[in-house]
């Protein structure tokens, strides 16, 4: 099923699904702190990053799922044999390189969310006195 | 008096209603002298202190609120607070301006816990009239600016209203400049 010509691919579909799950706790997160708190550490307001982190849900959880779901999650993957009109079904073609057009919009929201965990995240939580908020 | 900021509120002065105020601001408004008549206190719904409900309810507008925050700066085992007051559309500037000015390395909201029990006062209501001598005060240059403004009574149950320039001579008071964002 898992072409070794398609490893990139595979890396891509796993760093997805791992990402997706994250992407939904950054806006979770951002939703639950006080909103005084990301002025305090110098950071975009508290609803600049609900919209990007929502932003980010949007292109990274709910447009592959509603792709899986619309397209079955399990149909073969990587049965094509180089095909350049094959589209992939199931939740990789939400994030399928050039052509899908949102692979994009897919990575802005990597992106973001990773600045948001490892960055805006900690500052906040160090903020208000280092009491973990989840 | 101007105490129109109290918005649908009938406010009278400040320390003809000690029932209306905490201990320690009763105490601290005494010691104002002839400025305390400046203060009005006006009772409300405990239900209702939050800032947005309150100006919701109340037709008080945003910009006539200060709130305080209380600031816990730490540096090695040693932590000092300092109370901000900025106005309620604007934020403090807790790890810039303030941790500078508390020469502190870290600078956090002080946990409500502490801030209480080492104010005396209660949650949601706490005010920078009355707090311990040693805590600098920094008051936003806007609020200074301000003609009025609504401020905690040290209780939830009730908001004093004070003009800005006197909330930026009270004892410890400093105003500063870029304080709020």
């Amino acid at each position: 099923m898992f072409d070794p010509k398609h490893l990139d691919t595979l890396v891509l579909f796993v760093i997805g699904i791992v990402s997706a799950p994250v992407a939904a706790y950054a806006f979770v997160h951002a939703l639950r702190q006080r909103a005084d708190a990301f002025t305090a550490v110098g950071k975009l307001t508290k609803n600049a990053w609900l919209g990007i982190t929502g932003a980010a849900v949007f292109f990274m959880l709910l447009i592959p799922a509603f792709t899986a779901f619309s397209l079955g999650p399990f149909t073969p993957m990587f049965a094509y044999g180089g095909d350049p009109n094959y589209h992939p079904p199931g939740i990789m073609a939400a994030f399928q390189g050039p052509g899908s057009s949102m692979t994009l919009f897919w990575l802005a929201g990597l992106v973001a969310v990773m600045v948001y965990i490892v960055d805006v995240k900690p500052a906040i939580v160090g903020v208000q006195g280092g009491g973990q908020r989840y | 008096m101007n105490w129109a900021v109290l918005g649908t509120l009938t406010a009278v002065p400040a320390l003809d209603r000690p029932d209306l105020l905490a201990k320690p601001v009763a105490l601290a408004l005494e010691q104002l002298g002839a400025d305390a008549a400046l203060v009005g206190v006006a009772e409300i719904d405990p239900a209702l202190a939050d800032t947005a409900e309150f100006c919701a309810a109340y037709g008080s507008p945003m910009d006539g609120s200060a709130n305080c925050v209380v600031v816990a700066g730490r540096r090695g085992e040693d932590t000092r607070y300092a109370a901000c007051l900025v106005l309620a559309t604007t934020r403090a500037d807790v790890n810039g301006l303030v941790r500078k000015r508390l020469n502190a390395r870290k600078a956090s909201f002080a946990p409500m816990d502490d801030a209480v029990a080492i104010t005396g006062m209660e949650y949601g209501g706490i005010t920078p009239v009355g707090l311990p001598a040693e805590w600098p005060l920094l008051v936003d240059a806007a609020v200074a600016a301000a003609p009025a403004v609504v401020i905690g009574s040290g209780i939830r149950g009730s908001k004093l209203a004070l003009p800005g320039e006197l909330a930026a001579r009270l004892p410890g008071a400093e105003v500063v400049e870029g304080l709020a964002r």
